[in-house]
Order: C-alpha cells, then structure tokens, then sequence
C-alpha cells in the first residue's frame, strides 16, 4: 500500500508509578485506515488513545500526525476527535446541542453550524431526537449521539474507545457493520480500541495486538489468524491447539515423536518453542485410517463433542500428555461417540511454531 | 370488613394477623414522628408564631407590651435609618456571598479534582478543620490579628511597608473579611458536592472538541454545579445577613447590620414588639431568597448528571 501515514507513534513509553502503560510503542496508522487497537483489559490501549489525543503526557517517544510532532499541544488543538467509552455526553444538552458543541467552539457561522448538524443528524438517523436530552435516551442512541459529535468536526483521526462495549450483543453485531459502513461512507481514518477479537476481526483493516503494554503484532486480521507472531496472539485470535515443544537442528521436536522440520525463527537450540495448530486443521482419524501428509500422530480418547451450527467441536484428550486437542469439522463427518479411543493427525504444513510473547 | 392482604406479609399468614401488624405499625410510625412534632411546634412554630402576633402590638418605655394590635411598627420600621440598616446588612451579606463564590469555586474544584481519595479528605478536612473552634474565639482572633498594636501592622511595620499604624478593624471591609472567614467552609462543601458529580471525561470530551478552559467552565462546568452554587449562596448568604457577633466584634458599632439593630431591641431597649417587626421583615427577604432559590432549581431540574 502506498497511502500516507497520517499517525506515527515512534515508541511511545508512559509510566504510571511501577506499571508501565506504554512499552516503547511503534505503530503506523495509514490515511482512511480503519485501525484496531486488542489487547486484554489493562494492557493500555485507553493510555494509548488518550495520548494521541492529548491526555496524558508521554514519558519518552514522539507522536506525529501528518509527519509533525504533535509535542505538548493540548487536546483543544489536536484536529482529532474521540469517543469516550463513558460516552461522556454533556448531561445538560440537547442532542442537538452535544452534536453541535465542537464546531461552536471553533465559533463557526451559525447557519453553517446548523446545516452540519443536520447532516450529521441525518447519517447516524437521529434527527427523531435531536431535542432529547442524554438521559432521555436508550444506551444504544446514547452511543450514535457520541459518534456523531466525534465525527461532525472532520478529525483527521477519529479515536474510538470501546465504541461498543456497552451495548447488548446483538446491537454490538449491527452496530459492528454499520461502524464499518459509516467509515467507508464519511472517509475518516478510524483508530478503535477493543478487547473483544471478533470485534477487531469483524471492523478492522489492521490490528495491533497489545499485552503488558507492548504491541506483539501489526498485521491484518487474516494474517494474524494465519500467523501470529507468538502464543500470546495465537490463542487471543481465535482458538489455537498448542504442544510444549523444543527447538532443535532442523525443527522442532515434541517428546515422543520424530522431529517436525519447522522454521523456527531463530530461536535458540535447546529453547522451548510451541507448535500450534487450528482446530480446523486437526484431523481426527477413524479406526484404521492412515494419512498421507506428513503429520503428528496422537492417540487420546474423545471428552465431549459440541454441535454448533454446522459444525461440530470436538474436544480430545491425549493420552501421553493430556493435552486437550480441539477439532473442527463440519458436522455430518464426525461420529465417534464421547469416551471411545481415536487419534487426531496433526499435519506438518498447518503447523505454526509459536515463541513465548516477549516480557 | 376483612383486613387487606399487604404484599410485605409472608404466604401462609393469617389475615386478621396481617391488619394488625399493619395497625401497629401505623401507630408505631406515628410515635416516632411525636418528638420531632413536640421539638418543630415549640422551637419553630411557637416562636414565629409569638414574633408574628407580637410585631402587630406596641412596645411601652420600660419594656412592657401594649396588647393594642396596629400597624405602627410597621411604619416605624420604614424610617430610613432602620431600612438603611436593612439595605447596609443585605449589601454587606452580597459582598461576602460574593467573595466566597469567586474564592470557594477555585478551592473546591482543586479538591474535587485531586486523583487521589486520600488527598481530597484531607482537604477537605483542612476545610472543616475551623468549625471544631467556637466562632466567636475565631472572630476575636481577628481583633488580635488586626487591631493598631496587632501581628498584621506589627509586621507591616518590621518591613517598612507603614510607619503609623493601619486602622484595620471597626469598618466594613473588617465585617466582611470576618464573614468570609466564617463561612467560606460553606460555600466550599456544596461546590466541591456538586463538581465531584461531574464525570471527569464529560471535561475531557469539551476539551477534545476544541473548548479552552475557560469555555469548558463556562459552557459545561457552571451549567452543571448550579445546584451546588445555589445552595453555597443560600448556605452563605443566610448566616451573614443575620449575624450578630461579627458587625458587633468587627465593626464596633461603626458597621451595625440588621442582627445587631434585631438584638438591641430586645436586650437594651426593651422594645420586643419592634423588634418582632424588624424579624419578620428579615425572615421575608429570606423567604423570598428561598423562592427565588427554589425557582433557580426548578428551572435547572432537567439537568441530571449523567453517570
Ligand atoms: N491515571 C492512571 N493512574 C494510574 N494507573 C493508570 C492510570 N491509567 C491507567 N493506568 C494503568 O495503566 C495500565 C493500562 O491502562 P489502560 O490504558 O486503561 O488499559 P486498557 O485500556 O487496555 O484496559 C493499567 O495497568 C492501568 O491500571
Ligand atoms: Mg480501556
């Protein structure tokens, strides 16, 4: 992609007494992206949002925005937006009022005033409420009147902190595509904070992976499902299997079995390395069947099998490490009955060696 | 005539149990309510009752009441030396609840915004700290700091700033410094109240949407502590426009306000009808200042903080 980097965070650090919020940093966020910061709770995506936009002071580390360094300037001077995960709507104001607040401040005419709250109105369908007051509406509309303030002064980056984490599942859903939607629509570049992967799969272009205050990857979602950079990754996005291994000449080898020629990235010889396989790539063998692809053959006994949908998930626990092995198929192919013996093949090419996430 | 089933009542009770219970209950309620009944009809109603027949009468030279009903100290009252008293008390009283609204506002909102719990009930603490001390050894206190041989010109002096001493006490400015003193504490809690209600990121977003502090204060700070500077007024306000011991101590007689003019009828001159008179007509203003306040929050009662 050639499109211009309209945020650069060169590694950003912030401390708040002994934890460390922001671990040196680094990520590029490119013009009409819509980017997704994931991590668990705590891992300090807010810290990160609230730096971009002028809370909070970093320790070390630079923020650009269209390849200036935005320094010290105050929030009221950043020509960036943001959704407040409390919604933070001014409780005394009409709709109208809320939506309106950021062009008065920068003491627009009024009829141009009018004219773009209309419009801004008329995309997130509230023109019904525009007189209501915040307590007057239902926490979905609360969410809409927000998004419409945030977005109604054009910011050359919209930050949104868990947009949607406070709406029931299926509003979330809707809301999810309708976000994307109105991204495309208006042409913003989005930077969205959320926990909850699916949500990043579902919206995002890019997403960085945060832990401990570090970012582990940025990659788009699709990448990172085919290959994470880590365990830590791996089993966020997704369900992963994972066997305990250890590196050696050649691959990675697994007690009991030959050595599984892997690209190890590096990793030294000696040091423990987990090879991780999708539950859609595990095969689960019938009694007698050979495979044909170099794999990993283990012999466990199936726990329970869950019929979702068309698909079916079967858990299986190996016999020589306990291991529980999870498999994904589609539903009319699996008929082993709970408790009876089977083996599960796990094939060398769907293999993914997975280090340690750093410290 | 069957006793109702109340829903509080456990299943399997018998009815006639129930009314009971009920019954009891409601003469129980009514009990509770007789000493705080017996302390509101002798402490409130009797007196404002006794105030409000007795202005109607006239007083005698040596203290004695004429049970003549009239409108002569109504009249009497209209003299323009006492309605300058009035005038002088309610102007003084604006000035102080002026100064506690320009310097608690600041105060409270530094307190209401230190991130940490402990440091905010130690403020606060440090402003309740005063009233543990009897008011009136706090306003003589200020004798000591201000008068001709007092600290506040011995220091003035010292450095040379002055080489007769200053006249500090016995004027205005010496009762309204002493009002302030005594009740800024007041005005300071509601508003502190009523800032630490505001979600902190509802400042954050004005900010973010481009408002400079001045325009977040204006714009969302004030429009939300309403209730709270309504009630510091009030809070404020009150005790400052009756108040005796701080005209008499600071002012010196040279500053009477409508307290001390209120007291003299009835502890010198005797005149209890006059005085009555004078009570009631300041209980009208602050009547009239708890209309005025009621209609403030009426106006402002849409306004909920959102949580
Ligand atoms: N104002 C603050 N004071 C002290 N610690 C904070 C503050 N803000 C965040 N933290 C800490 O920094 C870390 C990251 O927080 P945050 O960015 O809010 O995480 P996230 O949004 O990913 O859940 C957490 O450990 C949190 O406790
Ligand atoms: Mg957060």
């Amino acid at each position: 992609m050639s499109s211009q980097n309209v945020i650069s965070i060169e590694s950003a650090v912030k401390r708040f007494g002994d934890v460390i919020a922001l671990d040196r940093v680094s990520i590029e966020i490119r013009e009409n992206e819509f980017f997704a910061l994931l991590g668990p709770s705590g891992c300090g995506k807010t810290t990160l949002l609230r730096a971009i936009a002028g809370f909070g002071v970093l320790d070390s580390g630079r923020i650009l925005l269209d390849g200036k360094d935005l320094g010290h300037s105050k929030p009221y001077d950043r020509p960036v937006n943001m959704m407040f995960q409390s919604y933070a709507l001014f409780p005394h104001m009409r709709v109208r009022d809320n939506i309106a607040y950021g062009l008065k401040a920068d003491h627009l005419p009024k009829n141009e005033i009018e004219a773009r709250v209309d419009e801004v109105l008329g995309i997130a369908d509230m023109h019904a409420l525009a007189d209501r007051r915040p307590h007057e509406l239902s926490g979905g509309q609360r969410q809409r009147v927000a998004l419409a303030r945030a977005i109604i002064k054009r910011p050359r980056v919209l930050l949104l902190d868990e947009p949607l984490a406070a709406l029931d599942r299926k509003l979330r859903q809707e809301m999810q595509i309708e976000l994307k939607r109105m991204q495309h629509e208006i042409g913003l570049t989005f930077v969205v904070v959320t926990h909850d992967q699916e949500e990043a799969m579902t919206m995002a272009d890019r997403i960085a992976v945060m832990r401990n205050g570090r970012v582990l990857q940025i990659a788009p979602p699709q990448e990172l499902y085919r290959r994470p950079a880590d365990r830590f990754v791996a089993s966020f996005i997704g369900t992963m299997n994972l066997l305990e291994g250890t590196t050696v000449a050649g691959g990675v080898t697994i007690p009991g079995h030959e050595t599984v020629p892997i690209d190890t990235g590096g990793a030294g010889l000696g040091s423990p390395l987990a090879l991780g396989i999708r539950p859609g790539d595990v095969r689960l063998l019938t009694e007698g069947e050979e495979i044909d692809e170099a794999s990993i053959v283990l012999a466990g006994i199936v726990e329970t099998t869950a019929f979702i949908g068309s698909q079916s998930h079967t858990l299986v626990r190996v016999h020589e490490t306990a291991v529980a092995i999870t498999v994904t198929a589609s539903a009319s192919t699996v008929l082993v009955e709970d408790g009876s013996p089977c083996r599960v093949a796990l094939p060398y090419t769907a293999l993914l060696a997975l280090p340690d996430p750093p410290e | 005539m069957t006793a109702s089933k109340t829903p509080t009542s456990g299943a399997g009770q018998p009815a006639p149990e129930v009314g009971f219970t009920q019954r009891a209950r409601a003469r129980l309620g009514l009990l509770t309510v007789v000493p705080t009944l017996t302390w509101w009809v002798i402490f409130l109603v009797l007196p404002i009752g006794l105030v409000l027949v007795t202005a109607f009468f006239k007083g005698a030279p040596y203290g004695e009441i004429i049970y003549e009903p009239g409108f002569g100290n109504l009249v009497r009252a209209t003299d323009p030396l006492y309605l300058g008293v009035l005038w002088h008390s309610v102007v003084i009283a604006t000035i102080t609840t002026a100064i506690c609204l320009v310097l608690g506002y600041p105060a409270a909102y530094f307190i209401a915004t230190r991130p940490q719990a402990r440091t905010r009930t130690v403020l606060l603490m440090l402003v309740i700290l005063p009233f543990w001390t009897n008011f009136l050894i706090r306003t003589y206190a200020w004798i000591i700091l201000l008068n001709r041989e007092g600290v506040v010109n011995g220091i003035l002096k010292r450095i040379g700033l002055i080489d007769e001493p200053l006249s500090l006490l016995y004027n205005d400015a010496a009762v309204v410094l002493g009002l302030v003193y005594g009740y800024l504490p007041l005005m300071i809690l509601p508003l502190y109240a009523a800032i630490e209600r505001i979600n902190p990121q509802v400042l954050e977003a004005a900010a973010d949407l481009g408002a400079r502090p001045l325009r977040v204060l204006r714009t969302v700070v004030l429009p939300l502590i309403i209730p709270g500077v309504v009630a510091g007024v009030v809070f404020v306000f009150v005790p400052s426009l009756g108040n005796i011991p701080v005209p008499e101590l600071l002012g010196g007689g040279r500053s009477e306000m409508i307290g001390n003019l209120i007291n003299r009828q009835f502890l010198t001159t005797r005149d209890w009808p006059f005085g009555s008179m004078l009570v009631l007509l300041l209980l009208l203003i602050l009547m009239g200042l708890l209309v005025l306040q009621s209609l403030v929050l009426r106006r402002n009662r849409k306004v909920r903080i959102d949580d």
